[in-house]
């Protein structure tokens, strides 16, 4: 049962597949924008950009491609799907984040910029924040068809944000972890137990979002 | 073997195979003891639903000329010179009283049908 | 007689349409032709077998499982085929097979690679660029790869030639050869029906209006045609789906009421599009 969740995720994968190649192309193109910038972070932030279309490129590509009543004959349940879509989503994030820190030291190494150090917690962090738009955004995709989910698909997300930079405590908390402590990574402990803090709300948010996509999907006429 | 049906005879075409088997068995084309094509067999060849062959060999069945045998398939009987008499006359004694019907129908008194079937008898001892 | 597929008081309410208590049943080994007029409710009933739609009232039962709780097991046993291929455009064939078989436990390469090969399609291409009659043989062809007892097909045939309709003729035949197995076929191309179907299920409206055997059917209802002014208002009423024309009338009658007629109308065994055009006259009438 749970292996038909790996076996969604790989279908969402080969649905995407033929845009991969745009992601790849994107994310070789952020290195470059980078190193003509010189600014590392930029690879990262670019690689959250990238993700966020690419997360929801199986709804745009199996709408198009009218592909319902694939999942309908399919031998998998609703919630196959959709958790498989969600483990697709982190697998993806992952996958970008791995490849970014990978170059974020080549692209430091070739502009000698005073940016130096690993930059972990900065994209641990980015990949935090991707997760949390995409458990703000699945729902919608998931609740309604691809066409109305394009413009109202951000609406959480924005919404969220907003809010996190207009409350004025939030904004303080969030200045005192300066770009500078995350990149070269010598902050404190203390850090480090924020990082993990936010990293276990991330993943509760993400299974609370997925449980909700499920009982929004699953009562859809496809 | 050959069963050549057609789509616009207005005859059914379970009755068609029937007719047409009946006829091969008469002639000795297919031998008593011999093995005749599967239902589906026979669907599939003269694409035609399962049903119309299957209904085609009950009838062959109980009109004497063959056997179906569960699991093994359907077989032709030796003829049985009296039971396929009778079952010829219970025919005939049909198809003779739906033409009596018929007539009826356009208001033909005895003397006309009979008129009629001697003027058939005529014709078809003369062609 | 086990059934294969046994649809039981089947109801859904959209806006404009609902379709109501539907149910007919497939018993093995045969293939039940699922017809009426566009729009009468024939997807809707294959796409709620499919828990694609959220039913309001019934039940489904496919291979003697339910088609809620046993959903995935009979899904592994089920070959769907639409009128649209349902599979990503960028996709070669062989990319269809990767994506499929992690899915189907009784997946074979080998029968899907030959069916490729029989049904002349070539793997290397990709879906988006096959004729509408190759995606209909790509479908199948996926359809039959996981040893499916149970086949669905919903238009499968139309916008195709009389050649590709032929040959899926034989396909369907060949599979019905295995009296384990059973095929609903639904369509508005009645010939191709006539002449292999064993069932038939007439949806109109969103209801059934009659779901019988095929030759049973045939014989049941007779085309009556005839002069203008030939029938009294009582005669005309025993007609279903009577219409009046400049030089004449039509219209169908069961085969009892035969005699009510006067004699001097023609009569002639009538036709699976006949049935579905002067029911759906008749529906016509009673809604007016």
């Amino acid at each position: 049962m749970m292996r038909n969740v790996v076996k969604c995720a790989m279908l969402d994968a080969r649905t995407i597949r033929s845009y991969l190649k745009n992601m790849v192309f994107m994310l070789g193109l952020g290195v470059v924008l980078s190193l003509v910038m010189k600014s590392p972070t930029l690879v990262m932030t670019y690689m959250v950009v990238i993700l966020m279309m690419v997360s929801t490129y199986p709804f745009a590509v199996s709408e198009s491609n009218q592909m319902a009543p694939l999942y309908g004959s399919l031998p998998m349940k609703r919630w196959h799907l959709v958790a498989g879509r969600y483990l697709y989503a982190l697998v993806m994030g992952i996958l970008a984040t791995a490849f970014s820190m990978v170059m974020m030291p080549l692209v430091t190494r070739l502009i000698v910029s005073p940016d130096a150090g690993d930059g972990t917690p900065f994209a641990l962090l980015l990949l935090g924040l991707f997760l949390l738009v995409c458990a703000l955004q699945y729902p919608i995709f998931f609740g309604l068809d691809y066409t109305k989910s394009k413009t109202f698909g951000m609406l959480p997300a924005l919404v969220v944000f907003l809010g996190i930079t207009l409350l004025p405590g939030l904004n303080k908390t969030l200045h005192l972890v300066d770009t500078h402590s995350l990149l070269s990574g010598d902050g404190a402990g203390g850090l480090w137990g924020l990082l993990l803090g936010f990293a276990a709300a991330v993943l509760v948010f993400y299974a609370l979002s997925a449980y909700i996509s499920f009982r929004l999907y699953n009562r859809r006429d496809l | 073997m050959d069963i050549i049906i057609s789509n616009l005879a207005g005859v059914p075409i379970y009755q068609q195979i029937k007719e047409q088997v009946k006829a091969a068995i008469i002639a000795g084309t297919v031998q008593e003891g011999e093995m005749l094509p599967s239902v589906r067999q026979l669907a599939r060849d003269l694409q035609v639903s399962v049903i119309t062959t299957t209904r085609a060999y009950s009838d062959l069945e109980q009109e004497g000329f063959v056997v179906n045998m569960q699991g093994k398939g359907c077989f032709v009987k030796p003829p049985d010179a009296d039971f396929i008499r009778e079952q010829t006359l219970k025919e005939m004694e049909g198809n003779f009283l739906s033409a009596i019907q018929a007539g009826r129908l356009i208001a033909l008194g005895d003397d006309d049908i009979r008129g009629m079937l001697d003027i058939l008898l005529k014709e078809e001892e003369n062609g | 007689m086990d059934n294969i597929l046994s649809v039981q008081g089947l109801s859904k309410h959209f806006k404009g349409f609902s379709l109501t208590d539907v149910s007919f049943s497939l018993p093995k080994g045969y293939i039940m032709g699922f017809i009426g007029p566009n729009g009468a409710g024939k997807t809707t009933t294959i796409k709620l077998m499919l828990n694609m739609l959220r039913r309001d009232a019934g039940s489904v039962s496919m291979l003697g499982m339910d088609s809620v709780v046993r959903e995935t097991d009979i899904k592994q046993r089920l070959g769907v085929v639409m009128d649209q291929a349902f599979y990503v455009g960028e996709w070669r064939l062989t990319d269809v097979e990767k994506a499929l078989k992690p899915f189907y436990t009784k997946w074979s390469g080998d029968t899907y690679a030959n069916l490729l090969k029989r049904f002349d399609l070539d793997k290397a291409k990709k879906v988006k660029d096959l004729s509408r009659g190759m995606k209909m043989k790509l479908m199948i062809a996926a359809a039959l790869s996981h040893q499916a007892e149970l086949l669905i097909l919903d238009e499968p045939t139309s916008g195709l030639d009389a050649v590709v309709r032929d040959e899926l003729m034989d396909i369907l035949l060949d599979f019905i050869s295995d009296e384990n197995k059973g095929v609903l076929f639904s369509t508005h191309i009645t010939a191709d029906l006539e002449k292999i179907a064993d069932y038939i299920t007439f949806i109109s409206g969103g209801r059934v209006l009659m779901s019988d055997l095929k030759d049973d059917l045939m014989e049941k209802y007779l085309d009556v045609r005839g002069g203008l002014g030939t029938l009294n208002a009582e005669q005309r009423n025993a007609l279903i789906g009577y219409k009046e024309h400049s030089v004449g009338f039509e219209g169908l009658v069961e085969k009892e009421k035969l005699a009510l007629l006067p004699k001097d109308v023609v009569v002639q065994p009538c036709t699976l599009d006949e049935l579905v055009i002067r029911f759906n006259l008749e529906g016509k009438k009673h809604d007016a």
